[in-house]
């Protein structure tokens, strides 16, 4: 069974090979439209599906109150004297200044958060303290040390000089930890609690009012979790629930998880389009090679082993696709995401900033990349390899027969065509109007632009897919198109039509759409931008980049006219 | 050449037992539905014993390639009934069909049919690929036995469009023994072919019938009907001569 999938593959792979401009083409075609699936995992995966790089993690929880949010500190400071469990509260993220260091970020916390954490110092000990008569101790990020006191070894013990209160340091973070989830942004300091009120309350009024803090709790058995919370209602008088850490809090709410299955979903829906495309190139692959399907039905090939033969194909082609797209999210996150960082920084004035959220091609990335791939594979081959089951095995007896007669019915994906070819001109020219700095006009008032790189590079690569997906779509209706009419094509080619003649015939259809695409992609650019030179442009681009993919699926006109079954056609 | 072909695993067999390995009974085949219909073939009865080599002849269009179609589970008959080895095929699936044919019949065809971009190897394996239960490396020596047999071993490795064209029917021949089959089913399996060439063919298949094999042909050359021990004439999708001489051929010089 194994022997005989893989004698299969090894076959899928080699027709792959002989085709080698189709199986480019689709590869490319499917690995954009997964890459931007994978992408939009690989961001969910690095917000949600990552933990808190502490002790056994998944003892951890986070107290949530509905009605009022966050706590005060009196508020966490009562909840830890109440339970039997180790409980720690720490505050948002705040800006804060260091005399000699300048602005940074610290997070305020009871004492015994890192014990709690189970985390084991990269230097000194991690201990908070503003005990009485004694200098207030802090604990610094492994981030912050590295940057700002490039790894100094004699950083314990040194004093800051943060908002004007003097503070020791006690010890440094490990390398792994970014935070409890509270914020995005990694705290530089944690200081203590207590400070509070004398470090930021200048600004804030009474600090220690203020619903800042969030309890953390340690379980020592998961079937303390109803006891517990049950015990902190009590304190609290409102209701309790524990929640699961992660590397963000926000990834653990209803309009986190909305955004997350609407952004997924649309970019499946993409998805979906390529794999349509690819599936009247599929189905056009399988139309050319009616014969050899034939060949192999009558030596005895069950119509199931044909349909995992093609499969395999478009399993491959999937698979192709799938490493394509991990090359794709790769340099993105290598390259684009550490972009990204220094254009928020630098807009939001907050220069050397610590980040949590990491994206990287991990595990789970790789396993969702190759899910959606074999995914897109089959969803792309599905319509071919039945197809291709079905094929009539008496074209062993009857050459003439491998010729198709009449056009189908292609209604549907015409339209597909024309809304891809829209959007496409539509979004391209819109990422042009950004990059030059004009001002996007919506209506008839205007919004400037103030910042540029991210929505122009979306509307570029945005525009770049459409694009793609538009060229998928024509090469695969044209190709399928010329194969379902070559019949008709050998019989004109005999009574005298021009290759000219029959290529403006096969055209006519898909030249219609297309046009009609450029239409509404053109009204979509002149109501937005009402920018003349740009759509000109746009056009041309896109039309020029659009009659190149009918190059191939004309020469196969050429061929079926040539094809010596025409002379019996 | 040998006179008789001794097929991989197979004795040779000069007995001939009178038990129909094809047995068709009243079989019709119609096209098209409604007000056009076109009947390839009508009320055929036909029995063919184990080791026969049977020429069908008869005018294009006659049905002779719609039988062979028949014969070779490819199509169902709209009437009739079909007992191949003794087993009726009207209510097998078409996997079982598929099946079947693997195990049961190979085929020569007019124009060849080898996969293109698969080699002359590759292309003798592929029926005992579709069969299941043999390793890859299994396939391929029984492959290579096949085209030792036919003398081509030394351009196993050649794409047909490298190989002359008898050398590509002889490859057909390889690929449709490897497996084998009790039947042999040749579709016209020198149209293509030059004199000179048609003759190596014909000597072939004639040894395949020495051999043991039950061969059925169909043919306009009436060299392959001196050849066959039993030529079957269709015109208009009837049977209008079965005529049938009870001797082992001579092998053609």
């Amino acid at each position: 069974m194994i022997a005989r999938a893989w004698a299969d593959l090894r076959d899928a792979a080699r027709r792959l090979r002989a085709a080698k401009g189709f199986t480019l083409f689709a590869m490319l075609t499917l690995g954009v439209a997964i890459g931007l699936n994978v992408l939009a995992f690989t961001a969910f995966d690095a917000v949600a599906l990552h933990t808190l790089e502490v002790r056994e993690p998944s003892m951890l929880r986070r107290a949530v109150r509905d009605a009022q949010g966050p706590f005060t500190l009196d508020e966490v400071t009562d909840l830890r004297g109440s339970i039997g469990v180790p409980l720690a509260g720490v505050s948002d993220v705040m800006p804060v200044t260091e005399r000699m260091m300048g602005p940074m970020t610290a997070a305020f916390a009871l004492p015994g958060l890192f014990e709690l954490l189970g985390l084991s110092p990269s230097r000194g000990h991690l201990v908070i303290g503003a005990e009485p008569r004694r200098m207030p101790s802090l604990v610094m990020s492994h981030q912050l040390w590295a940057s700002r006191f490039h790894s100094d070894v004699t950083i314990v013990g040194k004093r800051l000089v943060v908002n004007d209160i003097v503070v020791r340091v006690a010890g440094v973070t490990p390398p792994t930890f970014t935070g409890t989830g509270a914020s995005p942004i990694v705290p530089d300091l944690w200081l203590p609690a207590e400070l509070m009120s004398r470090v930021i309350g200048d600004e804030q009024g009474d600090a220690s009012g203020a619903h800042v803090f969030k309890a953390l709790v340690r379980l020592t058995s998961a079937s303390q979790e109803r006891e517990v919370s049950d015990a902190l209602s009590m304190v609290a008088r409102s209701p309790i629930r524990l929640r699961p850490v992660s590397l963000m809090d926000a990834a653990d709410t209803p309009e986190f998880r909305r955004t997350t299955v609407a952004v997924l979903s649309a970019f499946a829906l993409v998805l979906l389009v390529a794999c349509i495309n690819l599936a009247m190139l599929m189905r056009a692959r399988v139309e050319a090679r009616r014969k050899d399907i034939a060949i192999r039905i009558s030596l005895g090939a069950t119509p199931r082993r044909i349909t995992l033969q093609l499969l395999g194909e478009s399993v491959l082609v999937g698979l192709g696709g799938g490493v394509i797209a991990l090359g794709i999210v790769g340099a993105v996150v290598r390259f684009g995401w550490s972009a990204l960082l220094e254009v928020l920084a630098h807009q939001s004035k907050m220069e050397g900033l610590s980040i949590a959220i990491a994206p990287a091609v991990d595990g789970r990335v790789i396993l969702y990349t190759l899910g959606v791939a074999t995914i897109a594979g089959v969803v792309s081959g599905l319509g071919a390899a039945r197809s291709g089951a079905a094929i009539d095995a008496n074209l062993v007896f009857a050459p003439r027969r491998t010729l198709r007669g009449g056009a189908r019915r292609l209604g549907v994906r015409r339209l597909l065509l024309v809304l891809q070819v829209a959007s496409s001109i539509a979004l391209l020219a819109m990422g042009t109007v950004i990059a030059r700095g004009d001002t996007l006009m919506i209506g008839r008032e205007s919004a400037e632009i103030t910042f540029p790189v991210v929505p122009m590079v979306a509307a570029f690569a945005l525009g770049g897919i459409a694009l793609m997906l538009a060229l998928s779509g024509s090469v695969g209706l044209l190709t399928y198109a010329v194969g379902a009419r070559s019949r008709e094509f050998a019989i004109r080619t005999l009574m005298g039509a021009s290759r000219s003649g029959l290529s403006w015939l096969a055209l006519q259809h898909e030249l219609r759409a297309i046009m009609c695409g450029g239409v509404l992609g053109s009204v979509v650019v002149l109501l937005v931008t009402r920018e003349l030179s740009v759509l000109w442009t746009t056009l041309v681009v896109v039309g020029g980049i659009m009659t190149a993919g009918t190059v191939a699926p004309l020469r196969r006109i050429a061929h079926s006219a040539r094809h010596p079954a025409a002379h019996r056609a | 050449m040998a006179n008789t072909l001794s097929l991989p695993g197979r004795a040779p067999t000069a007995v001939r037992t009178t038990v129909p390995v094809i047995a068709l009974n009243g079989i019709g085949m119609t096209y098209g539905t409604g007000r056009v219909e076109m009947h390839a073939l009508r009320e055929v009865n036909l029995e063919i014993i184990r080791g026969e080599y049977v020429a069908v002849t008869g005018p294009s269009g006659a049905g002779k390639s719609t039988l062979l179609s028949i014969l070779g589970l490819i199509d169902l008959p709209t009437s009739g009934t079909y007992q191949l080895a003794g087993e009726p095929t009207a209510k097998l699936s078409r996997s079982a069909r598929a099946k079947t044919r693997n195990s049961q019949i190979g085929f020569v065809f007019q124009s060849f049919n080898l996969i293109d971009e698969l080699s002359a190897l590759d292309n003798v394996a592929m029926p005992l690929t579709y069969r299941g239960g043999l390793s890859a490396g299994e396939c391929r020596n029984r492959a290579m036995k096949a085209l030792e047999t036919l003398g081509l071993s030394d351009r196993a490795d050649s794409l047909p469009a490298e190989l002359s064209g008898g050398q590509q029917q002889r490859v057909a021949i390889a690929r449709a023994i490897v497996g084998e089959p009790q039947i042999i089913i040749a579709d016209e399996p020198t149209g293509n072919l030059d004199s000179n060439t048609s003759r190596q063919i014909r000597r072939l298949l004639s040894a395949l019938h020495v051999g043991g094999m039950t061969v059925v042909l169909a043919t306009h050359d009436e060299s392959h009907i001196h050849d066959a021990t039993r030529v079957v004439r269709l015109i208009d999708g009837c049977v209008i001569e079965d005529s049938r001489e009870l001797r082992v051929p001579a092998v053609v010089a």
